[in-house]
């Protein structure tokens, strides 16, 4: 991907080109276990966020210290350190939250989009670039497994509803399919992997089209 | 990228050693800080119930840490109410195979300070007795070394509980250094000694007779009496003129199958012939509500035969004078088994209401005799050169080989305190007596 051509498209069609999940198959993982309903998907994708954001900064911080051979660890220990940190306030101040992400919330750290972004971008860039491209990038990878979950709680429970983390009110709920019509397997795995393989199609068609116009501009 | 002297292995140790060192002492900030409202929140769920028992004590989760030790898999969590004592959280399955969950809580010197259930869904007014006031004012009043008594009636649900409780004892026992006899056997003061069938409170049973045959000498009655869910039916024949019983014949069973026909087996049903009104006839273990609805058919198919009205709650063995039959319901008397010294003597631990305070002692029972062997008086709490005539060596002699029939004479000038060793000795005996 060149940075360049980045710049000139529109911030929708780089967030969806450039998108980690469906673009770049990356952190593939995390967004089919935990997409089974949206507020999973957005309390991953704040988690996320915040993570590869804070990496970033600290990454792109340190980068002139760093010695090109032990810039691994040295990233592993800083992206661990901010997971555990996140992972424990996500325990203290959204249990529900805990008890509904479980064990994907320590898998954060080898989440490959916060690695790669750290050796990719913020290992070279100023703070300043490192916080947006985390920002952005956190932002994609929210948009994706949220794309996900919407498919699959509406395919596979018929409703979808939003509850607030911290006190587990409901803020709304809808039925959308009535009762018996909706699909189960959606919650399964297996619905994960046809969600994610109809939307990586779509964005996958869309990216073709995209190099279609462009190459038709610059003739 | 600069690289003046980066390439060193000592600098990349010490940037390493740095980096890991502050990441170190930031994960400790934020683990001071999260880990209390961590373990609120695992609390938080329990933590209303656990305020039943130590109101606004500060409890902590020390499940981890104990429930290794627990060999019954019957305890769910074990809580710490500091400077207070231990609440365990507990399940067991008795009558409805959902099982139920409750809680019993222990103060520090080993007194029960708490039992309620958290979730059951056991019988109302049968299993769910079991949590009810009664048998846990019962339980409430031992200690962590005292077997748990069984609740007749209730066996399934109350042997569930006892269980749990055992498995909490042990492990309670085991922290606080109290040690016990794990194997002693509880004594079952509620279904008393036997009563004669003519005595017995049938209400519950709603009996109903009608005779179908009567010809002088013998007579057929046909009874119909509710058990533990449904009605049972038998056809009892007596012979009129000893107005006792020749035989008893179950022509329905609506009771639990498995359970309640323990009773309803020829073997059980042979024990009937013979007996009269004023006879006594044993519950079916296991089985003593359709055990009940059967005694409850014979005595009212005899009351009509021989028209002799059925007494209930008078019992004529007890009507004389003797201590068993002395009104000690203001000394509020109470026995625990302490320990037995072989099989036929049984060490009771008692308290009465004396003349001020609350006197205690060890009744020793013989209990193939139904005799007090000895009494000690462990504690004394009325007036000194008063009440203490009572608890004299001689005094205490007098109380040797005596039954729930005798006559032991008040201590001249120590009236209420000789009444409170009076009260633990029928209690003692009384209790014996149902074992």
């Amino acid at each position: 991907m060149s940075e360049k051509k980045a710049k000139k498209q529109s911030l929708f069609t780089r967030l969806l080109v450039e998108n980690p999940v469906f673009g770049l198959y990356l952190g593939i993982c995390s967004a089919l276990a935990i997409t089974t309903n949206i507020n999973n998907a957005i309390g991953m994708g704040i988690a996320v966020t915040i993570v590869l954001t804070l990496s970033n900064i600290l990454v792109s911080s340190i980068r002139n210290l760093t010695p090109a051979d032990i810039h691994i660890p040295v990233y592993i220990v800083i992206i661990a350190t901010l997971v555990t940190i996140v992972g424990m306030v996500i325990q203290a101040y959204t249990p529900s939250l805990y008890s509904a992400l479980g064990a994907f919330i320590d898998l954060i750290v080898v989440n490959c989009i916060i690695l790669g972004r750290a050796e990719a971008f913020a290992s070279m860039n100023p703070i300043g670039p490192s916080i947006l491209d985390g920002l952005t990038m956190g932002c994609s990878y929210t948009m994706s497994i949220l794309a996900m979950s919407f498919f699959r709680q509406i395919l596979g429970t018929g409703m979808l509803s939003l509850s607030n983390p911290f006190t587990n009110a409901e803020i709304f709920s809808i039925r959308l399919i009535p009762e018996g019509f909706e699909l189960p397997f959606f919650k399964e795995q297996f619905g994960a992997f046809i969600t994610f393989a109809c939307l990586a199609a779509a964005v996958s068609a869309f990216k073709a089209n995209v190099e279609k116009k462009e190459k038709s501009a610059e003739l | 990228m600069k690289k003046l002297n980066h390439d060193s292995a000592l600098y990349k140790a010490g940037l390493l050693g740095i980096l890991c060192a502050v990441c170190g002492l930031l994960l400790s900030v934020a683990n001071a800080i999260t880990a209390p409202i961590i373990a609120e929140n695992a609390l938080a769920t329990i933590k209303a119930n656990l305020e039943e028992i130590y109101p606004g004590a500060t409890f902590n989760d020390v499940t981890e840490q104990y429930i290794g030790k627990d060999e019954t898999g019957l305890i769910d969590g074990i809580y710490e109410a500091e400077g207070k004592g231990y609440i365990f959280t507990l399940h067991g399955v008795g009558y409805n195979s959902n099982g139920f969950t409750f809680m019993v809580g222990f103060d520090n010197d080993g007194a029960i300070s708490g039992y309620t259930a958290l979730e059951q869904q056991e019988t109302s007014g049968i299993g769910a007795r079991a949590f009810e006031q009664e048998y846990s004012d019962q339980i409430k009043s031992l200690t962590s070394s005292d077997p748990i008594p069984l609740l007749s009636g209730a066996t399934l649900t109350s042997t569930a509980v006892q269980k749990g409780i055992d498995a909490a004892k042990a492990i309670f026992n085991d922290l606080q250094g109290i040690s016990y006899d794990p194997n002693a056997q509880a004594a079952t003061p509620e279904p008393a000694k036997p009563q004669p069938l003519a005595n017995e409170d049938y209400s519950s049973n709603n009996v109903t007779v009608e005779e179908i045959s009567n010809d002088g000498k013998t007579g057929v009655y046909h009874c119909t009496a509710k058990g533990f869910e449904g009605t049972n039916e038998a056809d009892v024949t007596i012979d009129l003129e000893s107005g006792t019983i020749t035989s008893i014949a179950v022509t329905a069973f609506n009771d639990t199958p498995g359970v309640g026909d323990t009773a309803t087996t020829d073997a059980e049903l042979a024990r009937y012939s013979g007996k009269g009104l004023s006879d006594m006839i044993d519950s079916t273990t296991g089985a003593s509500m359709t055990s009940r609805s059967l005694r409850a058919m014979a005595a009212n198919a005899l009351s009509l035969a021989t028209g002799t009205e059925l007494t209930p709650g008078t019992d004529s063995g007890a009507s004389g004078s003797g201590i068993g039959a002395e009104d000690f319901s203001e000394r509020e008397a109470g026995c625990v088994v302490y320990t037995n010294l072989d099989e036929t003597a049984f060490v009771y631990s008692c308290k009465a209401t004396g003349y001020q305070g609350v006197n205690k002692a060890y009744v020793t029972v013989d209990t193939t005799t139904g005799t007090v062997k000895s009494i000690e008086v462990t504690e004394f709490n009325d007036t000194p050169g008063v009440g203490d005539k009572a608890t004299a060596a001689e005094e205490l002699a007098r109380y040797e080989g005596a039954t729930l029939e005798s006559t032991v004479n008040a201590t001249t000038g120590a009236s209420m305190t000789s009444a409170s060793i009076r009260a633990m000795a029928a209690a003692a005996l009384k209790m014996a007596a149902g074992n």
